[in-house]
């Protein structure tokens, strides 16, 4: 037994036809009824209620049938509902049009009480089924992704340990990518390019932007002090081994993914510069991807107010200052030109997630 | 289902109360909600008026009610006027039988309403 019952709509410029479809139904569902087109609308979109199915008729003065489906079929609230078409019993070229139109199903005139309420039935029936359906897909892509992020969080923490640094360091990138791409978002210039993107999966691939350096050898990696040309050509393939990678986890996995897309702009390009002259491939202008414009500016950021093995740590206003001067040839100058706005924010997530 | 309103010549009174599970008193009603829709006037203006397309769709609705109803005869009538109207062909004999059959169909619902 159903707690709640389904709620039908009737559209039907008649009231006897309504009448009758109501006392056919009305036993085991809620019935709800419209004498037209714009009263179909005021219930579909009036947003107190949404029927499970909608019966409704043709032929009817100023707005007809096929109005109310086409405008149904075109609104992202609506599509999804059962319409059943409620046609005279002669009119084969009414039918096949309305079921071209997207309709479910069709019910003729005169109604058979059997038919119609069999016929309901089974659509109400099969929309139920399908909310189900979609409510455990849902919730198994969430579980999927969610064990995802967490399986790459935990190579990329464990990379970071390698590294000498803590695993804070993973947490504070993705925090400040999110306050950056936050502030981004409220300016004119950015926000069609990001409205674009999958957002929240370029903040959580933020923190993959390293694990390349699993590929780099301890003796390089951990060096007190400067590095010599040579080792610094070794470091800077970190790039391409974390893009490589991504693409090795990417072959593996059925689907393209959006995570899996972002991590990989981002471990390739984080070291390019916006006039061209960075690594590996020496890209430049917005043909860096914008996810990794991003993130090059939160990653120096964090290295320069942290403590590394070759550097002790600089302010926050120092390091501020010296990204600055990478303004137009290592940064993207219109972040940067945002970047005093977020300041704040970016100072307590140091303050809050330090080493 | 016993019922004390019978078939007669115009209406199919068995057929109708099988569509609404022998409901005579929601019948009753609808036969009374017939009566006060003047579809015979509706259906004479948009033909007098010139506006064979408002003249079908009106047809179309009264083939539709009629069916619901059990309206045998008026049902045959206009559906046989609604391919008329929208073939474009004469339908002036057509309409004249549905009048006759309008009148004695009311007459019959009368009686029914009155039981």
């Amino acid at each position: 037994m159903q707690i709640e019952k389904d709620l039908i709509l009737i559209v039907d410029d008649i009231d006897i036809n309504r009448m009758i479809l109501r006392d056919i139904l009305e036993n085991d569902y809620n019935v709800v009824e419209a004498a037209n087109g714009a009263e179909a609308f005021d219930v579909l979109y009036g947003g107190t209620v949404c029927p499970t199915i909608v019966l409704l008729d043709i032929m009817m003065p100023d707005i007809d049938g096929f109005q109310v489906l086409e405008r149904m079929k075109g609104d992202v609230n609506t599509k999804n509902i059962p319409v059943l078409f409620i046609t005279a019993a002669d009119s084969d070229e009414t039918e096949s049009r309305g079921l071209n139109a997207g309709a479910a199903d069709y019910i003729t005139k005169p109604f058979n009480h059997d038919i119609v309420k069999a016929r309901v039935d089974i659509h109400v029936n099969l929309a139920r089924y399908q909310h189900g359906l979609e409510e455990l897909v849902e919730v198994k892509a969430a579980e999927v992704t969610r064990t995802y992020e967490q399986t790459l969080e935990v190579l990329a923490t464990i990379i970071e340990y390698r590294n000498l640094e803590s695993g804070a360091h993973i947490k504070r990138t993705t925090l400040l990518t999110e306050a950056l791409v936050s502030k981004l978002l409220t300016v004119e210039m950015f926000r069609p390019v990001l409205m674009a993107e999958n957002l929240h999966a370029l903040i959580k691939a933020s923190a993959l932007h390293d694990i390349g350096k699993i590929g780099i050898s301890d003796s390089i990696l951990l060096k007190p002090g400067k590095l010599t040309p040579e080792e610094f050509d070794v470091i800077k393939t970190h790039t391409t081994i974390g893009s490589d990678i991504i693409d090795s986890i990417s072959a593996s996995l059925p689907d393209s993914n959006m995570y899996l897309k972002y991590a990989k702009d981002i471990c390739h390009n984080h070291h390019e510069r916006w006039d061209g002259s960075g690594y590996p491939r020496g890209v430049s202008l917005e043909d860096i991807p914008i996810a990794a414009r991003i993130v090059s500016v939160v990653d120096v950021y964090d290295a320069l107010v942290s403590q590394r093995c070759y550097k002790d740590a600089y302010s926050h206003q120092e390091s501020l200052d010296i990204i600055n001067e990478g303004k137009g040839t290592q940064f993207d100058p219109y972040i940067l030109d945002i970047l005093p706005e977020v300041a704040g924010l970016f100072n307590s997530i140091e303050e809050n997630y330090k080493d | 289902m016993e019922t004390n309103i019978n078939n007669n010549e115009n209406i199919n009174i068995a057929d109708a109360l099988a569509r609404i599970g022998g409901n005579e008193k929601l019948y009753k009603t609808l036969l009374g909600r017939f009566l006060e829709g003047n579809h015979l006037e509706v259906l004479n203006d948009a033909i007098n008026s010139g506006d064979r397309e408002e003249a079908t769709r009106q047809a179309h609705t009264l083939k539709g009610v009629s069916a619901n109803l059990s309206l045998v005869k008026i049902n045959t009538l206009t559906a046989e006027i609604e391919r008329l109207l929208h073939g474009g062909e004469d339908y002036e004999e057509c309409l004249n039988e549905l009048k006759q059959a309008f009148d004695s169909t009311v007459a019959e619902i009368n009686e029914i309403i009155a039981t």
